[in-house]
Order: structure tokens, then sequence, then C-alpha cells
């Protein structure tokens, strides 16, 4: 889900990406975490306006990587749709 | 467990969250409101001209100070980016064509009449279901339909004038509802998302 957000933008800070996953902030930190040793995400903290912000965004890795994901999950729906429209013409 | 992620529907739900705001209904309401105490004040219209920078200034401070630290922040994808960017275009093109009519008009080179009301009412809903087709905003739909409403209704008025002769008086019921609109939801994104404390740290 977080790649998935991440996979339609360029970038997005943690909080947009808390709000549009449904996430907590613990939740979250700790996924990023293991996608970021994974090499998927890029991390980028700074401070604006002396406030912490932290932005993410995918590498070059991390897109392949979901897109050949996504390709895979359509890839077994369509096999399972087909099957199931063969077993009930059967 | 199923996942059937649909890119395109996801890009569109992240890009309409920025509509959740209500800030940009507020800002289109606020934009209509000065035109129309321009239009009923034409004597000093002018002066008010200023007035425009209003909904400018509110919506940067609104936008830095209380929706960026509750929604975040976002860069969309470069196709997001193009297509804005064709739509800007489009709005343009009309506006210019706008300004030309208006210019057309008051020169009177082409007598008013129904052809060119209708040439009007054509650029207002090109403009607005530009809007809400590219920018995925379907509030618009119903604001172009307002809009458009507003502006025959002001017609109406200067044709027959009665106790009310201006006819920026029709913009006022459209620019109200626009903001109204907008208040409301505005209120529920100030009431689902409070402030984080912590901002956007990741830092345990």
């Amino acid at each position: 889900m977080i790649l998935a957000h991440l996979y339609v933008v360029e970038s997005a800070d943690f909080i947009f990406l808390m709000r549009q996953t449904g996430l907590t902030q613990g939740n979250l930190s700790a996924h990023m975490s293991k996608l970021e040793k994974a090499g998927y995400i890029k991390i980028k903290k700074e401070f604006v306006n002396r406030r912490p912000h932290t932005l993410l965004r995918l590498t070059d890795k991390g897109r392949e990587s979901f897109k050949k994901y996504v390709q895979s999950m359509k890839h077994i729906f369509n096999g399972v749709s087909e099957r199931r429209k063969n077993e009930k013409s059967s | 467990m199923k996942q059937n992620i649909n890119l395109m529907e996801l890009e569109k739900k992240t890009w309409r969250s920025i509509f959740i705001t209500g800030l940009v209904d507020i800002e289109i309401g606020l934009i209509f409101l000065v035109g129309s105490i321009c239009m009923i004040f034409s004597d000093i219209s002018y002066y008010l001209m200023p007035l425009y920078l209003v909904p400018l200034i509110l919506f940067f401070l609104v936008n830095k100070f209380t929706i960026v630290p509750r929604m975040g922040i976002v860069k969309f994808s470069r196709r997001r980016r193009r297509k804005n960017a064709f739509l800007v275009a489009v709005i343009t093109t009309s506006l210019i064509i706008l300004i030309v009519l208006t210019v057309v008009a008051k020169t009177n080179i082409i007598p008013k009449g129904l052809a060119s009301q209708l040439t009007v009412i054509a650029v207002i809903l090109i403009i607005c279901f530009s809007i809400a087709f590219f920018m995925n905003f379907t509030r618009m739909y119903f604001y172009a339909f307002l809009i458009t409403a507003s502006f025959i209704l002001s017609d109406i008025i200067r044709s027959h004038p009665g106790i009310i002769s201006k006819g920026g008086y029709a913009y006022l019921l459209s620019s109200a509802v626009m903001i109204i609109i907008g208040t409301i939801y505005l209120h529920r994104f100030l009431k689902k998302y409070p402030l984080s404390e912590k901002g956007g740290s990741t830092d345990k």
C-alpha cells in the first residue's frame, strides 16, 4: 500500500502518506525503515520552518520491483478469472 | 487476500484528496464575490480591483498554516503535471476569447444578441468542464451550472431592472453557495485531521 501510493506520485512527505494510507505514525515508521533497508524507498529528513520534515520517494529499484509485482498480480488474477469462466461453462 | 491494485484509480484518488479541504471552493467563491462587488459598485470598480488580492492572500495563508501541516506535501507525477499544463492552456485560451468578446461587446462592433450570449455561456462551460475533467474536480460540474445560471440571471436583471438593477447581485448567490460548500468541507477536514504535534518526523 505504501509502495502503491509512492508509485503514483513523484514524492510525498510522511504526513501525506499517513493520511493516504490510514496507517498510524508508528506503523508507517516501522514499514518505512524496512522499505528503506530493502532499498525500495529513499528517505530525506530535513527541517522546514524549524519543524522536522520527512520526504519519501521510490528508488528506481523500488519502482521496478513494484511494477513487476503489479504485473504478476494481474497475471495471477487473469488466470483465476479464466479458470472460473471455464468451470462455469463446463 | 485480494489485492486488485488499480493504479490509475489510486492516482486519481490521491490527486482528488487535495480537494477535500474545500479551500479551492472557498477560493473560487471569494473570487466571484469580489467580482460581484465590483459589478454592483461599478462606479468605483477600478478602486475595488485590489480586492482580488484578498482571496489569493487568504488561499496562500490558509494553505501554508492550516492545510499543509495537516495534509502534508506531495509532488505529483510528470503525467499529472502535463495534464495540468494542458488545462492551463485550455483555460488561458478560453479567457482570451472571453476578454476579446467583452471588448467587442463594449465597442459594439458586433451587436449584442443571443449569439454573443451563447458564446459567452459556451466559453464559461468549456472552462468549468475542463477544470472538472482534467483536474478530476467533480464539484466543478455543479459550479459550472451555477455560474452559467448567474450569468443568465445577471443578463435578465440588466435587461429588466426593477428593485435590483445591477447584474452583479446574481453572482452573489452563486459565490455564497460555493463558499458555504467549501466551508463545510474545510470544517470536516479540520475535524478529521487534527494537527500532528510531531509534524513529519519519524524520529522515535
